[in-house]
Formats: structure tokens, sequence, C-alpha cells
């Protein structure tokens, strides 16, 4: 029949103008808490962030110099922009909103020229693949967000050195202040030092850093009798956490330990490492790196030479306790530690009661607030003692770091694009980087604390300030410590542990293994003087 | 005795013998060929000479000989990743295919035409439902906490039997390897029913009436004569499932608990994507590309040294 024919004929043609019309899309969309996650994966720590901000703010109310609309040299065309969770208008329209009026701004006091803002791209691995078939063939954003020991190990194959613009002035800063004369000065030393790739570049600015905190729910705490401002020592914090689970029989710590990638479990080994080799800092640290924080992480050179020369040794006897204080916290996860894919897929199981905690993020500030359905608070981990690790320092230690939205770098493929792309992409960042649009952003999105000094974190991360002020981890997350390659396989060899697979010994065989392999395999990409 | 056949209806064609250059169907062809060679030929051959290379993806590559593929084969991540996959790929093409024979059966066997469709649209539909879906309820389903298997063992009273199933070694591979169950919804029904259904009535007809019994037949003279399509099926299913890389990545977070679920297919992506070693994920794809080569001409000879009964 004619009319069926018809209508079959429109639905053919309909179905392949869809499929031409999916074919050019070049910006996928994805679901936006998944985005938010991946800003918090993996993470670094370092002491003072709160200060920092409050700090800067001061400089700017005492300099009182408005700071320039242009910076004068003649900027043109268009580049694209990723922001993160800074610009992802359905997941946080307001924030959004701000950062659009903020590119929008930069348009007007510069003609001809055209920021497109990124809305979202895929996260976690999936981000890795879509980066890389772009970077591949030269089409990535001009400006790109991603996580920073990522970054690092994609160096400059993918990403643009920023230490000649660093060392240079940031035009949009007004006169006097931090980073007028020297783009870095409106950063602190201790961001510069923790954000430094092992071959000694700056890939991205770190506009911000993210906190963590223990997210726990009150009721059920309160049902067994746990009160976490009573919290004096680590082995107190387990003890406490252990009578949960035998009071309410519920999983008192949402955590869990990935084959691949990130997972929140990194930050406890990060802790436990730091807790048993505290004592040992100033033997890893190198004079180079050198900063006025007596107790700062270790960056991947200092691991790499440490390991090396025999100092860090997973078969040392410290392990042991290492070792013995990893699985006795593993009784405090869910069952299904080792098959939880991601960070989100915890959140059903705090909600419905699964689990009395989650150790996570600030990016979950807003989350949270809009869907707990039950009182909660937010706590932190105690000191480590020495009754809890012989090589403990007496404090407890901040999880937090360049993991957070704003580590954005210029790409290859704004360097080798020509017609002027390169200059409006710095310019860009120079715009945006400065305290009075940063500030802005960093102060509707409230997850994160703004690193860049004179601008001010919002109201909602004013509870994470004392965290912020701990002094920072010794190791950071295993991808971030050697290699991302090294970090997959520690947490393998700790599963192993884990699920009864290997005994002590083999574990620190296993360990050292991990570490002697990615310490080689950096040295060899790096070519350190030192290394032979 | 006169034999009585029925001659082959000669089709008339309908463009005249000699009104279309010969030239003229290759032409049609040269799209086709085009794409192949720019989307598959010049990859795969790439793959193999980057097997060679240390490539890392983006900058010039280094003639390395076989170094890659000596590492390979010292690599017990990737050894795993083949016990792994040869596992999965066997119990998979068995169950799917034997469960695909099961229900074409049952559905073939109906009396009732109409019953005989809406059975067929029932084990049908669910083919259209993306596979990633799919995984991503059967990860729900397998939570240890909040999964489904689990609240109906405990609803039974077996909560000794629960688990996180894919959080434990031993049962990661074969949770896996049971997502879909009961594994009647597939491409193998479809078309072993198809094959059931062109199957000469005579044949079926002309059994009973011998007193064979409808299980009988099965074996008797179904599965004889259905050995094209089982051919047919059993090679897809194998060169999928050693291909496989999407549950193991959605269900499993990339192969865990301590590889128990890698597939060398997902060690290639993780490889080349998250480390950049091109060079060595070549390697594994082109050892890959030759084991599903071997297996597809094994299953192809086994089939062509036999009858060839029944075409779909």
């Amino acid at each position: 029949m004619p009319s069926k024919r018809f209508v079959s004929t429109a639905m053919v043609l309909l179905f392949t103008l869809s499929l031409v019309l999916a074919a050019c899309g070049d910006t996928p969309t994805t679901a936006p808490a998944a985005t938010t996650a991946a800003a918090g994966a993996a993470t670094t720590a370092a002491a003072g962030a709160a200060t920092t901000a409050a700090a800067g703010a001061a400089a700017t109310t005492a300099a009182g110099a408005a700071p320039a609309a242009t910076s004068g040299k003649k900027v043109s065309g268009e580049i694209s922009v990723y922001l993160n969770s800074y610009y992802d208008p359905t997941a946080d329209k307001e924030t959004a909103d701000v950062t659009a009026a903020i590119a929008k701004e930069y348009e007007a006091a510069h003609p001809g020229t055209k920021i497109n803002l990124v809305a979202a791209v895929p996260t976690g691995t999936d981000l890795e693949t879509w980066l890389a078939a772009r970077m591949a063939a030269n089409q990535s954003p001009e400006i790109m967000w991603q996580q920073f020991g990522t970054r690092n190990q994609r160096a400059s194959t993918w990403w643009l050195p920023l230490n000649q613009y660093l060392n240079a002035p940031n035009p949009y800063i007004a006169a006097g202040q931090p980073g007028s004369a020297k783009w870095s000065d409106s950063l602190p030393d201790y961001v510069l030092a923790q954000t430094k790739a092992p071959d000694n570049n700056w890939y991205q600015v770190s506009l911000d850093w993210v906190e963590t905190g223990l997210y726990y729910n009150k009721d059920i705490f309160a049902k067994a009798g746990v009160d976490p401002t009573t919290w004096k020592s680590w082995a107190n914090y387990v003890k406490d956490m252990q009578t949960i689970k035998e009071k309410t029989g519920v999983s008192p710590l949402g955590m869990y330990i990935a084959q691949q990638g990130w997972s929140n479990w990194w930050w406890v080994d990060d802790m436990l490492l730091t807790a048993n080799w505290g004592d040992k800092a100033n033997d890893f640290y190198l004079e180079k790196y050198k900063t006025a924080a007596a107790f700062r992480q270790l960056n991947p050179e200092e691991v790499a030479k440490a390991i090396i020369e025999g100092k860090l040794n997973a078969t040392d006897p410290r392990m042991d306790n290492y070792l013995k204080m990893s699985k006795e916290y593993v009784g405090l996860l869910p069952n299904d530690y080792t098959s939880i894919p991601n960070l989100d897929e915890l959140d059903p199981l705090f909600y419905s009661g699964k689990v009395a905690s989650v150790w996570t993020g600030t990016w979950k500030n807003k989350t949270y607030a809009k869907n707990i359905p039950f009182n909660y608070g937010v706590a932190y981990l105690p000191p480590f003692t020495k009754d809890d690790a012989p090589g403990a320092t007496g404090s407890a230690y901040r999880v937090g770091g360049p993991s957070s939205a704003g580590q954005y770098g210029i790409t290859q493929a704004a360097a080798k694009a020509g017609g002027g792309k390169l200059d409006l992409a710095v310019d860009f960042l120079h715009f945006l980087s400065a305290p009075q649009n940063f500030g802005r952003m960093a102060k509707a999105f409230g997850g994160y604390i703004p690193m860049v000094k004179g601008s001010q974190s919002g109201d909602v991360m004013a509870g994470f300030q004392k965290i912020a002020e701990l002094p920072e981890r010794l190791f950071n997350d295993p991808d971030g410590r050697l290699t991302v390659e090294s970090g997959n396989k520690w947490s393998q060899a700790m599963q192993g542990f884990f699920l009864g697979q290997t005994d002590v010994a083999t574990t620190k065989a296993n360990l050292q293994k991990v570490w002697m392999d990615g310490a080689k395999s950096l040295c060899t990409a790096q070519k350190y003087d030192w290394c032979k | 005795m006169k034999s009585n056949t029925i001659a082959p209806v000669a089709i008339k064609s309908r463009v005249k013998k000699g009104s279309v250059p010969v030239y003229v169907p290759f032409l049609f062809l040269i799209p086709a060929i085009i794409l192949l060679t720019i989307f598959r030929y010049i990859p795969a051959f790439s793959a193999v000479y980057h097997s060679f290379t240390d490539w890392n993806g983006t900058s010039a590559s280094n003639w390395i000989g076989l170094e890659q593929y000596n590492n390979l084969f010292s690599d017990s991540v990737f050894l795993r990743s083949m016990q792994n996959i040869v596992v999965y790929t066997i119990t998979r093409t068995l169950l799917t295919t034997a469960m695909a024979i099961i229900g074409a059966e049952l559905v073939y066997n109906l009396r009732s035409t109409q019953m005989r469709s809406v059975w067929r649209v029932v084990f049908t539909i669910p083919l259209v439902i993306p596979t990633t879906v799919v995984f991503l309820i059967w990860r729900r389903v397998y939570s240890g906490d909040i999964g489904l298997l689990n609240d109906t063992l405990r609803l039974f009273g077996l909560d000794g039997l629960t688990r996180a199933w894919l959080g434990n070694p031993d049962t990661a591979l074969w949770a896996l390897i049971f997502v879909g169950f009961p594994l009647i919804s597939t491409f193998g029904f479809l078309v072993i029913l198809a094959g059931l259904e062109n199957l000469p009535q005579e044949v079926n007809s002309a059994a009973l009436l011998d007193g064979c019994s409808r299980f009988h037949r099965v074996f008797a003279i179904d599965l004889p004569a259905m050995r094209g399509p089982l051919a047919f099926v059993a090679i897809l299913s194998i060169n999928a499932g050693l291909q496989e890389f999407a549950p193991m990545f959605i269900m499993t977070g990339g192969g865990g608990p301590v590889n128990a679920t890698q597939s060398p297919g997902l060690y290639l992506y993780q490889q080349a994507i998250t480390y950049g070693k091109y060079g060595y994920a070549s390697a594994i794809g082109t050892i890959l590309m030759l084991v599903t080569l071997a297996f597809s001409i094994f299953i192809l000879a086994a089939r062509y040294r036999r009858a060839i009964d029944v075409e779909v």
C-alpha cells in the first residue's frame, strides 16, 4: 500500500538522518555525576590549602588595584575548553552559568575570539580513550583537564610545558598582586612542588585542590555508641568501626579496591605507608625539591631513587605492620570490596544504610546534601601513634590535593594548530586563572578549595578547613608514586594478599618487584642524572 | 522405476544478456572494498607491523624485532588472560548453543503456529537491549550487598550460598559466563530455529510414522541435519568469545579481582590506552587474530569434511 510504503520510507530516512547527526556530533554527553567523580580520582596532599586562600584574599584587599580586562595582546580565533565540573550544565547549572558568563566577558573584551566550553566528556578510563584518540589526531580541546598522575605520564607527548608562561606575568592579575609579575607566584609553592612532572615540567596549572572526609550516618553510629570526635588513635578508630559491625551488622566503611585504576582504597594505602615510613621521610627527600614544609609528599623521582638505593624496600620488616594494618582495615569494608566498580556505586550502599560511612571527597558535598535521607556528619581520621606504627610521626595526614576540577593544561594540538590558537589558549588560561575570575567559579561550585591567591572558598568548604590544615601524606596514590602501571600492579598484589592468594612473605616480594620495576621504568623514561 | 523428481525452475533474468558490461558489478563493489581496506585491512596489517616496534601511539616507532613477543609469552597476566578466555569461550559457546537448540526445539515443536510466533518474539525481544545495559543490569544482579541473586538466595533461606560473586576470584569468571542466563535469547536461537523450520517436513512426518518420538527425532534427524547452522553459530560465538572485552571491562573493573577475569582483548586495551604501549598491544592483537583465525579454520574444515545437508 502506498501509505505503508510512505511510512516505511519516512522511517528509514529518519533513521538514516539520526545516524548522520549522531556521527557528526563531536561532543559526547555523559552522566554529570560521573564527571565530578572522575575529578576526585587519585589524590595527593599538601598542607595549608585553606590558609593560602585567606592570605591571598588579604593581599587583594590591601593592594586594591583593578585587574585588567584585556592583556593588550592581540588575540583572535576560536578554541575549545574543557573545565570539568566547572562547566557541566546538566549536573550544576549554577556553576556552569558563572563559567559561561566569564567566557562571555572574555569574548566581549576580545572581539574576534570565540570560546567553546565543552559540556561533558567521558569519564575515568573512558576519558583516557577519548583523549587518546583526539590527541593522536590533534583534535582535542585546546585547554583540557586530565588527572594529574596520568597527565604527568603523558607529559610532552600530549601537553605543552607551561614553564615559560608560568615564569612570565599574568596580565589579568592586578599590578602588585601575586602573579602579576610572574604567573607562578599566584600559586603556593607546595602546589607547584606537588604538581611538577617527573621531567621537571609543569603541564597544567593547579587552580584548586580537593579535600576528603568520612561522611557518616549519625543514626547508625549512635546506635553502636560510636562518637567520631573521641578518636585518639588509628587503633581506637578501627576498634570503633569494628564495634559498629558487631552491634549493627552494617559494614562500617564504604571503600573498594579496584584491580585497574583509582579506588578510594588508595587513600588508606597512602596513609598506612606514611604511618610506617614517616620517620624516614628526611632520608628520602632530595635537596633540590626542598620546600618550607618540614613534612611533604614524596615526588616520583624521590620514590624511585629511594627504592633503587635500597632505602625504601617492600621486604623491610616495617611492611609486616603495613600489611597487618591493611588486612585489619579490609575487614571493615563491604564484602564485595574487590568488585565495586567506582566511587559512585558506594552511594546506593550509603543511602540505603548498607554501609555506615563513606570516605569520599568534597566534590560530593552538593550531591549528598540533596540526596542523603538521614542525618549525616563529616569526620576525619585520627592521628597515628607510635603504638599504631613505629614509624608514625604522631599525626593524622591529609588526603587531598591536585585531583580536582581546576587542573588545566594546553594540549599539543593547540601548539601545532597555528593560526593564533596557542596565543588565544594561553591568554584565556591567564584570564581564567586570575583570582577575580576563578574565585567566582570556585565559590559557585563549593566542592574544592581554590589555590589561586586572592580567591576564596565558598561556605560549603568551611567545614574542611581543619582537615586542610593537617600535614600531607608522605606517599602519593600508587599511580602517582612511580608510574600508572606500577600503581595498578600494586593494587593487584594487595588484592591477592587480601583474598588469601599470597602470604605475607610472597606479598612483600611481589610489592618489592612492583616498586623496583616501576623505579627502573621511570629511570629509563626520565633519564635522571643519578640513574645508572 | 521412474523417478518422480521436480525439475528446477528456470529463473528469467531481468537484465538482458550483454546489455551490461561485465565490469559494472565490480564497480559497485569498489566502495565496499575501499572501506574494508581502510577500516579493516590497513589496521590489521598496521597492527602486525607495529607488533615488531616499540610504538607508543604518538611518537615515531623503533624496530625491535620479536622482543614484544618474547615479553608476551613470559607475561603471566597475558597467559592468565588466554587461559581465562579459552574457558570463557568454550563454556559459553557450549552453553549458548545448547540452550539455543533447546529453545529452538521447544518453539519448533509447538503445534499452534500462533504460540510459536509469540514465543519466537518473546525469545527475540531481549536481543534488542544494548549489551552494555545488559552488563550493567547483571553487575547489579551479582552485587554482594544489594544484588538480586543474593537477595533471592536469602529469601529461600540459603544465606550460606551468598557471596560477592564478582569479587571472588573463584566465582568471578563463572559469573560472567552466566550473564544472560538462561542464554536462550541469542542470535544462535534465531539461526537454529530458522534452520529447523527449513527442514523438509516429509522427513519429520516419515520419522513420526515410523514411531520415532519427538525427543529421539532431535538427535536422529534435527541435529545431524543442522550441522551447517551449528557450525555457523559456533564460529560466530567463538570469534566473539575470544575477542570478548565488554563484560570484563564493565562488570569487573578491568579484569579483576587479581586478573581472575582478565581477557586478551581487555589486556590489549589496557596496554594501549592506559599505558601507551601500542607496540605491545599490537603483539597481543596479532596473537589474538591468529588464534581466532585458527579456530575458525578448524571449525570450517570440520564442517566441510562432512556432508552439507542443509543451508541456512
